[in-house]
């Protein structure tokens, strides 16, 4: 499966750097959107592939950390490196605490930037796929049957197949059909691998 | 109670006590009987709506004198002040000039105390004049009243809170217009009035409480809004903030651009576009450090002499610096248009600086409101006319108020929360202590210009 390329968003007022900030990433392989104001940021859409936010602290109107707020508020988990002219401390830490990759004073050594974009876009890139598997095996676990599911769980906490059989009121050679067919339509290669499955979904054991 | 026939007996202060007047004549009674409903029905309303005191009063009178007969009627509080005069509230009627500068008095001891309307504010009882022509009682009023054809008058008083407070006079153009449906209206009209009295005097309570609550926070905002006024015009510490910000982005912008630059460089092939591209945005960000470091300087060397040969441009360059920050903050975007090659003019950079900044703040501040549109101030030069030198200042904001330009350079004249009202008479004096003027205008379609215009120095400093 191939990942679309990062993309760095620039949210900052002042061309001079949102210019400069283009001209160096693009000449390390990201592709850029920039951005003068929060409210131009919200109104586009956010790009395909692993992306990070670079931020200038202090906007008009709504400011960086104001948006970092209003994107955690909204589940909008984007990796954001800080950039201020007027970096202090307390500001620094409030960034930090509230999840930022890195906060750089300007003027910024291109490495430190760069080092952060990279942290920032693993992060991303990390996420997504994380997401993205979570979601897979979401759509296998409802791909099973009412029966299957409830074999599945019983699995998970440990019970033999003759437990089961005795718990669910079928034969235990039922037991074994279903069990079968659970670990073909996860995927599961091993009745370990199907359990670490059942925890990832949350169907942890219930039972000792 | 008195009989009409017997009622032309005088009493013994010769007045005669309101009494039951009933005519004999039944279809005049009706007639009047409808005119009085009428007349109360019109001043009930009155009484419902009224917007002010003055307002109601005259629209009872007003309602009264819509009876032809009645030629003055007129509504006068009982002042306790000295010599305790009657203060006439309002009056309506053909012959209301009889009342013009006429002296009415409830106090005993003067003789226009001793009238109809002194002696029913004290005794608090209506009277009826009957007749002016015989009554004696009149006499001091008789030729006074006799071009206007005043013939007969009654005089109802109202009370509040038991008290009587006023009197509602009535004056007619025949003897013996008064008896007791004419009576009986105006008490009631009285008692009515009385209450709307309260009620207004209520509703002033509740304004003036209303007021000394928004005058009270207006204060406070206004302290607090020069408190931060002052801050910023004093700081130091965030003028050079301002001018530290302005010199870093530039700078780490060339930063940038320089890494970037090796970055295509180092290519293989290297990529001289972009290492083009890049060198010259190095090349403007530079320039722009520069500048603001020039007028930087311009702004920190704090000229000695009062009198020096100045570039109006530098000193707007270096006011648009310093207000940066306040301009980012409320979001204005400025644009400069000014003129080159214009000649010099002599005078206090530093004064002059302090009308550019405060022509500027005031067109940020008036547009702080506007939130339909885009905030944008202009800074203009020009040659003028005459070969002076014209600045101009113009605001996209909430414009100028014709009802009170007149008084924009009056000391202490302020439309703005928190203003002091000194900018602008300070700017004027400044200008007009360099030989120039200063003034505004409406600029189109939104907002005001402010402009200023200086004489050219006349022999380059020595």
């Amino acid at each position: 499966m191939s990942e679309a390329p990062p993309t760095i968003i620039v949210v900052d007022d002042d061309i001079s750097i949102r210019e400069s900030l283009e001209g160096l990433l693009r000449s390390v392989g990201f592709q850029v959107r920039l951005f003068g104001s929060v409210a131009e940021f919200l109104a586009g859409k956010l790009p395909e592939g692993p992306c990070c936010l670079i931020l200038d602290v202090r906007l008009p109107g709504q400011s960086g950390l104001d948006l970092q707020a209003e994107l955690a508020g909204a589940d909008i988990r984007l990796p954001i490196v800080f950039i201020t002219g007027h970096g202090d401390i307390p500001m620094s830490v409030r960034a930090m605490k509230a999840g930022a990759v890195e906060f750089l004073s300007k003027p910024f050594r291109e490495q430190d930037l760069l080092d952060a974009l990279g942290v920032g876009v693993a992060r991303d890139r990390a996420r997504r796929q994380a997401e993205a598997a979570a979601a897979e095996l979401t759509a296998k676990f409802e791909a099973l049957t009412p029966r299957e599911r409830q074999v599945l769980g019983l699995v998970a906490t440990g019970r033999l197949n003759k437990q089961i059989a005795g718990e669910i009121g079928v034969s235990e050679i039922t037991v074994k059909v279903h069990r079968g067919q659970v670990m073909r339509k996860m995927g599961a290669r091993s009745v370990a691998d199907l359990v670490r499955m059942a925890d990832r979904l949350g169907l942890a054991p219930d039972g000792p | 109670m008195e009989l009409d026939g017997r009622a032309d007996t005088p009493s013994e202060d010769g007045l005669f006590r309101a009494a039951d007047g009933a005519l004999a004549d039944t279809e005049a009674e009706l007639r009047r009987l409808n005119w009085a409903l009428a007349a109360y029905g019109r001043s009930s309303s009155a009484l419902i709506h009224f917007q002010t005191l003055d307002d109601l009063v005259a629209s009872i009178c007003g309602a009264i004198v819509a009876q032809e007969e009645y030629v003055i009627a007129a509504v006068g509080l009982a002042d306790s002040g000295p010599g305790k005069p009657v203060r006439l509230l309002a009056g309506a009627g053909p012959a209301l000039a009889y009342l013009d500068g006429l002296n009415l008095s409830w106090d005993e001891s003067l003789p226009e105390g001793n009238g109809p309307t002194g002696r029913a504010i004290r005794s608090g009882e209506s009277l009826i004049m009957r007749d002016a022509l015989t009554e004696p009682m009149f006499a001091p009023w008789r030729e006074r009243a006799r071009p206007f054809g005043i013939r007969s008058s009654v005089t109802v008083p109202f009370r509040r809170d038991g008290r009587v407070v006023g009197v509602i006079l009535v004056y007619a153009s025949r003897p013996h217009a008064f008896g007791t449906k004419e009576l009986e209206l105006f008490s009631e009209l009285g008692s009515e009035l009385a209450f709307a009295m309260s009620v207004a005097e209520d509703r002033a309570q509740l304004k003036a409480s209303e007021a000394a609550r928004l005058a009270a926070e207006d204060a406070a905002r206004e302290a607090q809004a020069e408190l931060a006024r002052a801050g910023r015009l004093l700081s130091v510490g965030e003028f050079a903030s301002s001018i530290a910000h302005e010199i870093n982005q530039p700078v780490a912008a060339i930063i940038t651009n320089g890494d970037a630059a090796l970055r295509w460089l180092a290519r293989d092939p290297p990529d001289l576009d972009e290492v083009r591209a890049a060198i010259e945005r190095m090349s403007r960000d530079a320039k722009r450090a520069s500048g603001v470091v020039a007028r930087t300087r311009g702004l920190l060397a704090k000229s000695r002499t009062d009198d020096a040969p100045l570039d109006v441009n530098e000193v707007a360059e270096e006011v648009l610096l310093y207000t940066a920050d306040e301009r980012r903050r409320s979001q204005v975007s400025v644009s400069t248009d000014l003129a080159s090659g214009l000649p010099l003019v002599r005078g206090d950079r530093i004064q002059l600086q302090q009308v550019m900044l405060n022509l500027i703040l005031n067109g940020v501040d008036a547009m702080k409101g506007v939130n339909d549109r885009p905030r944008w101030l202009r800074v203009r030069s020009a040659l003028g006319a005459d070969g002076e030198v014209l600045v101009e200042v113009e605001d996209c904001g909430v414009g100028l108020d014709p009802a009170t330009s007149d008084h924009l350079f009056e000391h202490f004249f302020t439309t703005k929360d928190g203003g002091v009202g000194l900018g602008l008479p300070i700017s004027r004096s400044i200008v007009e202590a360099h030989g120039g003027r200063l003034w505004a205008g409406p600029a189109s379609p939104h907002g005001a210009v402010f402009r200023f215009c200086l004489p050219v120095a006349a022999l380059a400093a020595a």
